[in-house]
């Protein structure tokens, strides 16, 4: 009896938590973006400024997850076959952008690219300008989502059997062969899920970005700084609706990772019951 | 295909002589069992055969030919790694496929042969299972048909019955033998047990630190080892420390003569436990020992006999039945033994082809 009250108030507990942390703000955005009526909502994010800058950020967004996708599974494979002296510290220095300020390591783009820097002036007289262009965006979005790829790519090839290489080898296969029908096939459940991380999390940043692109309307202002915008000038209701949107689409990614994820552990674990069933008979 | 080593060596860096100049020769159709303790570099000498480790010194020679310069996609050795090392992602069909598709053969020479080798590794019916659908004497098949796929000249074993319960093993490791046989394959394999290794070799390579310690027959290994740990690590034996004294050494109450040694040598006998024999009582100038223990064996028994002195480990067969009681006073007799003479210092022994005789201490 105890234990059962006890249950249900842990339940009760967590179930407010979630509410109050996440469901009631959840909430709250929608019931703001379609406080004046659809219609308003739909003239909220069809604005040319707003539709602008969603192209930009999805498209930055979408090549940031591509980006790190490559150079994550490189990284990845790197830190695990190479038994480089300092593998440690390089292990550890991945996750440096997690732990710096993302403003920051927008500060610190500023400071290496800035057309004041050396290396910025450098750039700019041939041509180049990273600073408050597009490419300042992607390369805020590519820092501060670097880690995701390498470390859900890392695990499945700690655990990967060096000897199912081997065993491709002596079957007569070259590397590059071992690589597209060995390597890649187990490492492709975590770059999936490294790329859709990286794509919802570049979405949505705010910090480094808003440092480094300038925020030109329409053209080098993201969704974000967008939003933030039209809260300064207290368009609450348009703010909220273009929240609604990026919601939207940061949640697709989620239920797209969480539905690829799924189908693989499920196929996973069909297999394992077909097993118990056969070792049962 | 006949495979010759020549001097092999291998040192890893900062590390002792993983292999110390290993020199041997297989010919064609043999099965060869690679015999030694953990460490002794019988797993890294069947690497450096498929052309997975590159020795430090000397040669390869396959089929009359030296292979070092080529890697192991040109070797033509089929492997079956320990834990089998199995595609995990692709099904039983497209792991024993894997090596003929890599060939680029036609889909239909491919379905054809993979279907060859799922009968005659009696896996019909199981192509389109995952690897972790399969039980462990299963999924060793499937390695077995993915290395025999290709048509390898030579078919190289690591632990292949390692992971596997006994019951299986002893019918897996026999049938692999008859897989060998039937192919007409060299083969060789890896394994710490001895028992494995006597009952499905033609020959036996015990191999200690890096280095031969003997390569010969079952028989032999098993009745004419060559040095104290060979004795030691095939077979169960009977250890027997003394010093000589007077060209004689004792064994509890029998001494044996020893001609050639110096008085105060120190030797190790090693008795077999077959090579001990019990009877009744006969007269007063019996040797005897009392039974403290009997277990059942199936075939015989094994049973412990203590005498003042010592403790003897002695297979009786299942006739002599009416004599294992313990307590029960019998006599016994050695028929054969080993005697090396001990060098502190050394793991190297000599061999001493004494012939028996037996006689009571006065």
């Amino acid at each position: 009896m105890i234990r059962q009250i006890r249950a249900r108030l842990a339940f009760i507990t967590i179930s407010g938590y979630l509410l109050l942390l996440i469901v009631l703000p959840t909430g709250a955005i929608f019931t703001q973006a379609f406080s004046h009526g659809a219609d308003k909502f739909l003239s909220a994010i069809t604005q040319p400024i707003g539709l602008a800058a969603l192209g930009l950020t999805v498209r930055m967004a979408l090549f940031t997850a591509v980006i790190n996708g490559i150079t994550g599974t490189i990284v990845a494979f790197v830190l695990v076959r190479f038994r480089l002296p300092g593998r440690r510290l390089l292990n550890a220095i991945v996750d440096l952008p997690f732990a710096i300020p993302t403003t920051v390591s927008g500060l610190m783009l500023i400071f290496l690219y800035g057309p004041t820097s050396p290396l910025g002036a450098w750039l700019a007289a041939h041509g180049v300008k990273i600073i408050y262009s597009p490419l300042a965006i992607l390369l805020a979005m590519v820092i501060v989502t670097f880690p995701y790829t390498i470390r859900s790519v890392q695990p499945l090839l700690e655990e990967l059997d060096p000897r199912m290489e081997e065993a491709a080898w002596t079957l007569g296969a070259q590397q590059t062969r071992v690589f597209r029908s060995i390597l890649l096939p187990v490492m492709w459940p975590g770059i999936t899920t490294g790329c859709s991380l990286c794509f919802s999390r570049a979405l949505s940043e705010f910090g480094a970005v808003v440092m480094v692109a300038g925020n030109i309307p329409m053209h080098t202002q993201v969704s974000a700084y967008y939003l933030y915008g039209l809260l300064e000038n207290y368009d609450s209701q348009g703010a909220a609706s273009v929240s609604v949107v990026l919601l939207a689409i940061s949640f697709f990614a989620l239920l797209y990772q969480l539905f690829a994820t799924r189908r693989f552990t499920r196929n996973q674990n069909k297999r394992v019951r077909l097993r118990e069933l056969e070792l049962g008979r | 295909m006949s495979i010759e080593l020549r001097r092999i060596a291998k040192s890893y860096t900062g590390e002792a002589l993983a292999l110390d100049g290993v020199s041997l020769q297989v010919k064609e159709g043999e099965m060869i069992g690679f015999l030694g303790p953990s460490g002794s570099g019988k797993t890294t000498l069947l690497r450096i055969i498929a052309g997975l480790e590159k020795q430090s010194a000397g040669e390869v020679l396959i089929g009359g030919k030296v292979v070092d310069g080529l890697p192991p996609q040109k070797r033509k050795v089929g492997v079956v790694f320990q834990n089998y090392a199995l595609f995990k992602h692709m099904t039983v069909y497209e792991n024993i496929a894997f090596g003929l598709k890599v060939q680029k053969q036609s889909k239909k020479h491919i379905h054809m042969r993979v279907m060859e080798l799922l009968q005659y590794v009696r896996l019909e019916g199981l192509e389109n299972r995952y690897p972790q659908q399969l039980s462990g004497g299963q999924a060793q098949r499937v390695a077995l048909a993915r290395a025999l796929a290709p048509k390898p000249k030579i078919l190289l074993l690591d632990e292949p019955f390692a992971a596997i319960d006994t019951k299986v093993r002893r019918e897996l490791r026999q049938w692999v033998r008859d897989v060998h046989d039937d192919i007409g394959i060299t083969s060789i394999f890896v394994t710490h047990d001895q028992e494995e290794a006597l009952e499905i070799a033609d020959r036996v390579l015990v191999m200690n630190r890096g280095k031969i310690e003997q390569f010969g027959t079952p028989k032999e290994v098993y009745e004419a080892p060559n040095s104290l740990f060979v004795a030691n690590f095939v077979g169960e034996a009977n250890h027997i420390y003394g010093k000589t004294v007077d060209h004689r050494v004792a064994i509890g109450e029998i001494s044996v003569d020893v001609p050639d040694k110096p008085d105060g040598t120190n030797v190790h006998v090693v008795i077999r436990p077959k090579d001990i024999r019990i009877r009744e009582i006969m007269s007063d100038d019996d040797v005897t020992g009392e039974i403290v223990r009997v277990s059942y064996k199936g075939d015989f028994y094994g049973v412990d006999i203590a005498t003042n002195e010592l403790r003897l480990h002695v297979y009786v067969p299942k006739e002599q039945d009416y004599l294992l009681e313990i307590g029960r006073n019998v006599a016994y007799e050695l028929t054969d033994f080993k005697l090396f003479e001990e060098r502190p210092m050394s793991t190297e022994s000599e061999v001493n082809p004494y012939h028996i005789e037996i006689r009571k201490s006065s």
